[in-house]
């Protein structure tokens, strides 16, 4: 401790001034380095923010295309796969399916279930085949579907559940061709 | 040795060119930074903790007091601060209407509701943290005669 500074308490005594301005001053210098540093550091992560948000602002671009529908033998799966393509700058996580359903005729015959669904990410700028297991509803489901599919009568819709980050998305599927 | 001498002089440096607007203009980009995290707060990197926008909001009301050299000073940078964070975030905040190819409609519709949100999640963030955060380093600061 600063014996000046504890025999003069008064801090209008110029002795004293001086040995206070001369020890803020230091401290000062050091505050102020760690406030750039702060800054900085702060700079950074808004950026990145910043990015998350144009992306987010711009999702409704992320598409997702129907690029094939196949049934499998006994597991009563319809397989359907989606090319899903990422203009943004961040990366999209696709995290469930949202009311996809098959129909046959405006019947709901496969329906899709989040249990089934592997979570999967599209990079930044990029694309990304994901896989859609629909389950049927009856057993003997498979061969309808399967003529179905043959005969270009079983319709697909329905959303994939995105999130950029934290901030849930929505992307309809597009039929494509098949 | 020489490594110690840069740092004095990097330190004495950003002393000399702390003035109380440089330093309001500082504290108040750090302040519209972190309110802007904190009404964006699902959009942080995966990385970076939720806590860290109300730190910030914190850091920069602490900021506006300990590196003012007295009262008058950390008030002038105080209100330079605050009129500088509103300009940060409502610009942060408006910038997809700029970026984005937005029709002209669309644009004028994106506009006000990038401004409504700014305002909702901001004007709570400014107002208490930042403010708040000030205030109570004033007192602290002011109790132990700075």
């Amino acid at each position: 401790m600063r014996d000046g500074t504890r025999r003069n308490g008064n801090r209008f005594e110029p002795d004293d001034e001086r040995a206070t301005t001369d020890a803020s001053g230091r401290g000062h210098g050091w505050l102020a380095l760690s406030f750039v540093l702060v800054l900085v550091l702060t700079g950074v992560i808004f950026v990145a923010t910043g990015q998350a948000y144009l992306a987010y602002e711009q999702s409704g671009s992320v598409t997702a295309t129907v690029t094939d529908v196949s049934v499998a033998d006994g597991d009563g799966i319809v397989q359907v796969r989606v090319a899903v393509h990422n203009p943004t700058a961040v990366a999209v996580d696709i995290e469930a399916p949202a009311g996809i359903t098959g129909r046959i005729d405006g019947r709901i015959v496969a329906r899709a279930h989040a249990t089934l669904f592997t979570e999967r990410t599209v990079p930044a700028g990029g694309n990304r085949t994901i896989d859609v297991p629909l389950r049927i509803h009856h057993q003997s489901g498979e061969t309808t579907v399967a003529a179905a599919l043959d005969s270009d009568t079983f319709d697909l819709s329905g959303r994939l559940r995105g999130a950029i980050h934290d901030r849930s998305i929505s992307i309809t599927i597009e039929r494509g061709d098949q | 040795m020489t490594v110690s001498q840069t740092i004095e002089r990097m330190v004495a440096f950003v002393t000399r060119v702390t003035s109380h607007r440089t330093l309001g203009v500082g504290t108040g980009a750090l302040a519209g930074m972190g309110a802007f995290m904190y009404s964006n707060e699902g959009l942080l990197p995966p990385a970076v903790p939720r806590w860290v926008p109300v730190v910030v909001l914190c850091l920069a009301g602490v900021y506006t007091v300990v590196l003012s050299t007295s009262l008058s000073r950390s008030i002038r940078a105080l209100l330079i601060a605050f009129v500088t964070a509103i300009g940060t975030l409502f610009l942060a905040s408006v910038l997809p209407v700029w970026v984005l190819p937005y029709g002209r409609g669309g644009a004028d519709i994106a506009l006000v509701y990038f401004l409504r949100q700014a305002l909702l999640g901001t004007l709570m963030a400014l107002l208490v943290i930042f403010l708040g955060s000030y205030f109570a380093t004033l007192f602290v600061a002011g109790y132990f005669d700075w």
